[in-house]
């Protein structure tokens, strides 16, 4: 019963392909090419054919089940860039798998037959618009082996993706400035203590003795001399522009930030970002952008 | 496919052109010797131009286009008949190879795989035997073949073969299985048509309907109805069929001879005459019996033939509406048969008896041609004592035997030239000299025309009777007893192999021992059942040429006769029945294949889970607890290492953390540590306490 739990689990869907189709098709007028010539080698033949059939499907169905996936994280990507899926599989059963491939008929690698062997897929998924790239289903199928059927069933869950607005250069910054000088850590010289390392800190200021003593990735926080003024990056400073071109706007300005380092805050409609230059505030900022809602007045003049 | 021919060597093996042409060429190599030579010298082109014309996309198209033409030009020429078998077989290979010329897609290549299957089973007719079957078998693996190189061509030669092997072998059962329980039909496909209600009419054509016994009978005239496979009626028995031999289908009855042809009395189409000396009252029939037996009921439909006779099934003793039996126990219509027609009738099989007879009659039975057949006439008043008895003797003896091709003219002398000279002739010289010799012994005779047998649609009540079975055979006057069917054909010898007329060897009245009802079945088999046992069907008529070769291929083929090639209706019920099945019908036959097929998939799906169940004892351990933790949202994930796992469950203080630490460390050591060598015993804690833990949770 565990068996067939599984298989429901899994969500499994054999479809006849048209060659399958063809072939069953070809069956049936050689069974009746048989009745007709009352020759019983041709019912051998046509039942040989059928023999084979029900194989593939056996073989199909033996392809698909006994290796397993999980998704490692998946780091958000501006739209129009592909959000790139990182799968570590598993074999399980011992043997090969062939001819696998997404529903999107993204070739996969064959899986070896060394069991308990993890191996990695890449997967790539283009994105179009800003939003959430919600969580999904991966199936995996295959034609395995005579392409007569496609089975294909659950291999993991892929996990919902924010993916950016793409950035444009629309308009040049508006420099409103907070009032003080933003700190600009990264160039001071006094050492204000150490914090977890996170993805996009200067490898240059991790603390590798720590790491040697805890075997943990820190980066050293210096509170230093004062930079430029942080800015304010607004949404009424790109008036004028469409609804989607201010997102990209924003977006561009934020991204111009980050990588001259300066300090930035983001007021937009309905919610506001203090100012800050780290890459944790980066990606608030453009999530925020992400889920901002749609163009509500286009919206109600296309209704 | 240009892409195919321009790849190196290596990948030469990896074409799907390869693949499929091969596969092709070996559907066609049977049926080559019997296509016209120009056709088939058009089918192997391709072959030789492929490689030359590859990169000329118009002179390929013009090969193309010239081959076509060329072909149907020589059909035309040589006159075959463009709906015939042979057209077909040409059209299809040349079709085919000149696609392979020009193709170069995948679905181009699936296309021509299947129009090579359907080539390779009209091929495989003109092979019998263990070579057909080789030959198929065969074929099916090149399909596999094919088809894993279309579908997957980045798949090596060596691997590929071996996914050709299992998949055939793996096929096997189930192909097995769907041969041995799946409903045997078998027949013309127009007889399945008839049978599920389709108009008689609609098989026929003018000209066959027109064919068929008049008002009189010569010599050679039942012989070329022979020929003709149309269908003259088709019958539905309510309840057991009978032996098909046994099944006689009255026509017209002939007493006047001249020597060269039979005729029928004056006005005998006269349906007031025929309506005065008729038999209308109920039971009227039967009180005119000495003895009756073997009493059948049937639902019948007769083509359409423009006379009375419904040959009705000998002897007709019910009524039915549109009719009437005549006085010589003909099924008549009242109106002359112009569109198919339906009665039911119920006969006697067995009977003897008539009304007694006057003595004009009686002169006119025993009636001898004048100046003609004197030999016959002579040897016929030597009989004495049981001049039929006698006469059945001298037939069984004498090595008589009946031809589908007689060779004897037409003139006064004819049946002492079939009786004492050739000793071979058609059914009408044996029947003719049977009545005229038990004339000549003072035996009142008469011809009776009509068919005898018929075609038992597979797996149903159902029986079609063609122009193939048309019989005569005579009645002859007993008094004291009445009229007696005198069977002269069961008293010769079998036809030579080469004079069997085919459509009779089809209608092989083989007993449908399992269907006779115990009186039926009793019955002793006639002499002509047991010639006609020897008379198999057309795949062992050819199986029985071959008896030559090494005593194992013969073992072989003997077995590959017995289980693949007879392994006909009749066989089908007899081993189902000897299964412990008692009723066997379409029906039973494909609830037992539906079963076989659930069967097949429980054991399939149970090696599938047996297979995932040979792993390594140690990691089905670990699997089993984890499957166990899974539940309790604890699980070590696959690409977790089991140490960090613990020092992520550590945190959680779970009241088990200290057994599956103790576990761990044992799993640990077994897959990666010393405790390899400590071998089973080592593995056996590791499972005890897996188990233990799993029963605490």
């Amino acid at each position: 019963m565990s068996f067939f739990r599984e298989l429901l689990r899994q969500s499994w869907r054999i479809r006849l392909t048209a060659s399958g189709a063809g072939f069953l098709l070809l069956c049936g007028l050689i069974f009746l090419l048989g009745i007709n010539y009352s020759n019983n080698l041709i019912f051998t033949f046509s039942f040989l054919l059928l023999g084979c059939f029900g194989v593939s499907i056996w073989l199909g169905l033996r392809n698909l089940s006994d290796f397993e996936a999980r998704c490692l994280p998946v780091e958000s990507v501006h739209a129009g860039q592909p959000v790139q899926y990182q799968l570590q599989v598993r074999e399980q059963g011992g043997r090969a798998h062939y001819a696998l491939s997404t529903l999107n008929q993204e070739v996969l690698n064959d899986l070896s037959d060394s069991p308990d062997e993890t191996q990695t897929w890449h997967l790539r998924i283009d994105s179009e618009t800003r939003g959430v790239l919600p969580e999904s289903a991966m199936r995996v199928q295959s034609e395995w082996p005579l392409g007569l059927l496609r089975i294909s069933r659950e291999l993991c869950q892929l996990p919902e993706v924010v993916i950016f607005p793409s950035a444009k250069d629309l308009r040049a910054m508006q420099q409103h400035y907070k009032g003080s000088n933003a700190h600009l850590h990264e160039e001071a010289e006094a050492l204000a203590g150490l914090r977890d390392y996170q993805p996009g800190d200067n490898l240059r200021r991790i603390d590798w003795r720590a790491m040697a003593r805890r075997d943990q990735l820190q980066v050293k926080q210096f509170d230093g001399a004062a930079g430029d003024p942080s800015v304010w990056l607004r949404w009424e400073d790109t008036e004028g522009l469409g609804y989607e071109e201010r997102i990209h706007c924003l977006c561009h300005w934020i991204l111009d930030c980050y990588q001259r380092g300066q300090e930035f805050g983001i007021a937009l409609p309905e919610q506001e970002y203090q100012p800050a230059c780290d890459f944790p505030h980066l990606q608030r900022s453009l999530t925020a952008l992400a889920l901002m809602p749609g163009d509500l007045i286009t919206q109600e003049v296309a209704q | 496919m240009i892409k195919a021919f321009r790849q190196p060597a290596t990948d030469t093996l990896n074409s799907p052109l390869l693949a499929v042409g091969a596969l092709l060429l070996f559907s066609l190599i049977p049926a080559l010797g019997e296509l016209h030579a120009g056709i088939a010298l058009i089918a192997l082109l391709p072959f030789v131009l492929r490689p030359l014309l590859l990169r000329r996309r118009v002179i390929r198209w013009l090969a193309i286009g010239s081959g076509l033409a060329g072909t149907a030009g020589l059909l035309w020429s040589s006159g075959t008949e463009w709906l015939s078998g042979e057209t077909l077989l040409s059209g299809l290979a040349v079709i085919l190879m000149m696609k392979w010329l020009e193709a170069d897609s995948k679905r181009e290549f699936l296309l021509l795989s299947y129009g090579a299957l359907l080539l390779t089973a009209l091929s495989s007719l003109y092979l019998s035997g263990l070579s057909a079957f080789v030959y198929l078998v065969l074929a099916t693996l090149m399909l596999l073949n094919a088809l894993l190189t279309i579908v997957h061509q980045k798949q090596s030669v060596l691997p590929r073969l071996m996914v050709v092997g299992k998949v055939f072998l793996l096929g096997l059962p189930l192909s097995a299985m769907l041969f041995v329980t799946a409903p045997r039909i078998q027949g013309p496909l127009w007889d399945l048509g008839i049978v599920m209600g389709l108009p008689i009419e609609l098989v026929i054509d003018q000209e066959e309907r027109e064919k068929g016994i008049k008002g009189s009978l010569r010599a050679g005239q039942v012989t070329r109805l022979k020929q003709s496979d149309a269908p003259v009626l088709v019958a539905e028995f309510k309840g057991v069929v009978p032996y098909k031999s046994r099944l006689y289908w009255r026509g017209a009855v002939f007493s006047h001879y001249d020597g060269v042809e039979w005729q029928l009395p004056e006005g005998w189409n006269n349906r007031s005459r025929l309506l005065s000396k008729a038999y209308k009252k109920r039971g009227e029939v039967e009180s005119l019996l000495t003895s009756k037996k073997d009493l059948v009921s049937y639902e019948a439909r007769v083509t359409p033939h423009g006379e009375r006779w419904l040959y009705a099934l000998d002897l007709p003793v019910g009524r039915s509406v549109e009719s009437f039996i005549s006085s010589e126990f003909q099924m008549l219509g009242i109106r002359k048969v112009s569109q198919e027609f339906n009665y039911e009738q119920k006969a006697y099989l067995e009977y003897t008896g008539g009304a007694p007879m006057s003595d004009d009659e009686r002169s006119s039975y025993l009636e001898l041609p004048a100046n003609s057949n004197s030999r016959l006439i002579n040897w016929g008043r030597q009989l004495t004592g049981d001049p039929i008895h006698q006469l059945r003797v001298h037939l069984a003896e004498g090595g008589y035997q009946v031809t589908a091709t007689p060779d004897i003219a037409e003139y006064e002398d004819s049946l002492d030239e079939f009786f004492f000279d050739r000793k071979e002739g058609g059914i009408e010289h044996l029947a003719s000299a049977t009545a005229i010799a038990l004339r000549a012994a003072g035996v009142p005779t008469r011809l009776v025309s009509g068919y005898r047998g018929g075609n038992l649609i597979a797996l149903t009540n159902f029986i079609v009777v063609r122009q193939g079975n048309a019989h005569v055979w005579v009645e002859a006057w007993l008094d004291g007893t009445g009229w007696q069917r005198v069977e002269a054909l069961d008293f010769v010898s079998p036809p030579k192999k080469e004079n069997r007329p085919q459509p009779a060897a089809q209608a092989a009245p083989k007993p449908e021992s399992k269907k006779q009802t115990p009186e039926l079945a009793e019955s002793p088999k006639e002499p002509v059942e047991q010639a006609v046992q020897v008379t198999k069907t057309p795949e062992q008529k050819r199986s029985q040429r071959r008896k030559t070769g090494p005593g194992w291929l013969q073992q072989l083929s003997a077995g590959l006769e017995t289980w693949v090639l007879n392994y006909n209706p009749d066989r089908q019920v007899e081993l189902m029945q000897k299964s412990g099945l008692r009723k066997v019908d379409w029906k039973t036959l494909m609830a037992l294949t539906i079963a076989g097929l659930l069967l097949m998939i429980v054991i399939y799906s149970a090696f599938l889970k047996l297979k995932r169940r040979r792993q390594d004892p140690v990691d089905r351990a670990f699997n089993q607890l984890n499957q166990r933790l899974a539940k309790l949202d604890c699980e070590c994930r696959f690409d977790e290492c089991p140490q960090t796992w613990l020092l992520r469950l550590q945190e959680k203080n779970l009241p088990f953390y200290g057994a599956l630490e103790h576990i761990i460390q044992q799993y640990l050591q077994l897959r990666y540590g010393a405790a390899l060598a400590e071998g089973d015993t080592a593995v056996k804690d590791l499972q005890r306490d897996v188990k233990r833990l799993i029963a605490m949770l």
